[in-house]
C-alpha cells in the first residue's frame, strides 16, 4: 500500500468510527433535541465523506450535492427547535393553569 | 532546492489527504463529544467542531486537489451557506434547550437568560387573551 492509500483508508474508518458513534447516541437519545443534534452531526459527517470521497479519487463530482446540502442542513434542526419550543411552552402553561 | 512539477504534485496531494485526516479527527472529536458530555448544550458545543472547521479543512483539501479556478467557485457558496446556516440552527437549539431546562445548571457559570425567561411568560399571557377590539 503505498502512502496515499494508507491515509485515505485511515480517514475513512475515522469518519465510519464517528458515524456509529453518532448513531449510537441517535438510538439513546434521552431526548429529541439530543437526537437532533446528533442528527444535524451525520449530515454533516455525510458532507464531509462527500468532499472525502472527491479528494481521494480524484475528481470533483459531488460539488453540487455538497452545495445542496450545506444550505438545507439547518432546516431540520430549525424546524425541530421550534416545535419542541412550542410544546414545552404549552405544557408549562396548562401545568400552571391546573395548580395555580 | 527548487522543487520539479512532479513533486509539486505529489506534495499537494499530501497535503490534502493530511487536511481529510484532519477533518475525520475531528468529526471523531465531535462524536466522542456527543457521546461523553452530560446536556445537550455541552453536545451543541461539540457537534460544531466539525461543521465549520471540518468543512473548511474538507475544502481546502478539495481545492488543493482539483487546483482549477471553476472548482473554487462551485467551493465557495458551500463554506458561505454553511458559516450563514449553521449559527442559527445552532442558536434555535440552543433556545429550545434552555426552555426544556436541558442542560446542568451546576456546570453554567453565568445564565444571562434568567431574567429575560420571566419577560418571555408575561408576553405570551396575551395571546391567550380574548382578541382586541379593532
Amino acid at each position: 500500500m503505498t502512502l496515499f492509500e494508507i491515509l485515505g483508508l485511515a480517514a475513512g474508518v475515522l469518519f465510519a468510527v464517528s458515524a456509529v458513534l453518532v448513531t449510537v447516541r441517535m438510538v439513546r437519545g434521552r431526548s429529541v433535541l439530543d437526537r437532533m443534534i446528533a442528527s444535524d452531526v451525520l449530515l454533516t459527517t455525510v458532507i464531509l465523506v462527500l468532499g472525502a470521497e472527491m479528494v481521494i479519487n480524484g475528481h470533483t463530482d459531488n460539488l453540487v450535492l455538497m452545495i445542496v446540502l450545506a444550505a438545507v442542513a439547518s432546516f431540520a434542526a430549525i424546524a425541530v427547535a421550534r416545535t419542541i419550543a412550542k410544546q414545552d411552552h404549552e405544557q408549562e402553561h396548562d401545568h400552571e393553569q391546573e395548580h395555580p | 532546492m527548487i522543487p520539479s512539477e512532479l513533486d509539486l504534485d505529489w506534495w499537494l496531494d499530501l497535503a490534502s489527504l493530511l487536511l481529510i485526516l484532519g477533518a475525520a479527527v475531528l468529526t471523531l472529536a465531535a462524536a466522542i463529544g456527543l457521546l461523553r458530555f452530560p446536556d445537550a448544550m455541552a453536545r451543541l458545543h461539540s457537534a460544531t467542531k466539525p461543521q465549520i472547521l471540518g468543512l473548511l479543512l474538507v475544502i481546502i483539501a478539495i481545492a488543493l486537489q482539483a487546483r482549477s479556478w471553476s472548482t473554487l467557485l462551485l467551493l465557495s457558496p458551500i463554506i458561505v451557506l454553511q458559516m450563514l446556516t449553521a449559527p442559527v440552527a445552532a442558536q434555535m437549539l440552543a433556545r429550545a434547550a434552555y426552555r426544556t431546562r436541558n442542560f446542568v445548571a451546576e456546570q453554567i457559570s453565568m445564565d444571562e437568560l434568567a431574567d429575560s425567561e420571566v419577560e418571555v411568560r408575561t408576553q405570551e399571557i396575551p395571546r391567550v387573551a380574548p382578541p382586541r377590539e379593532s
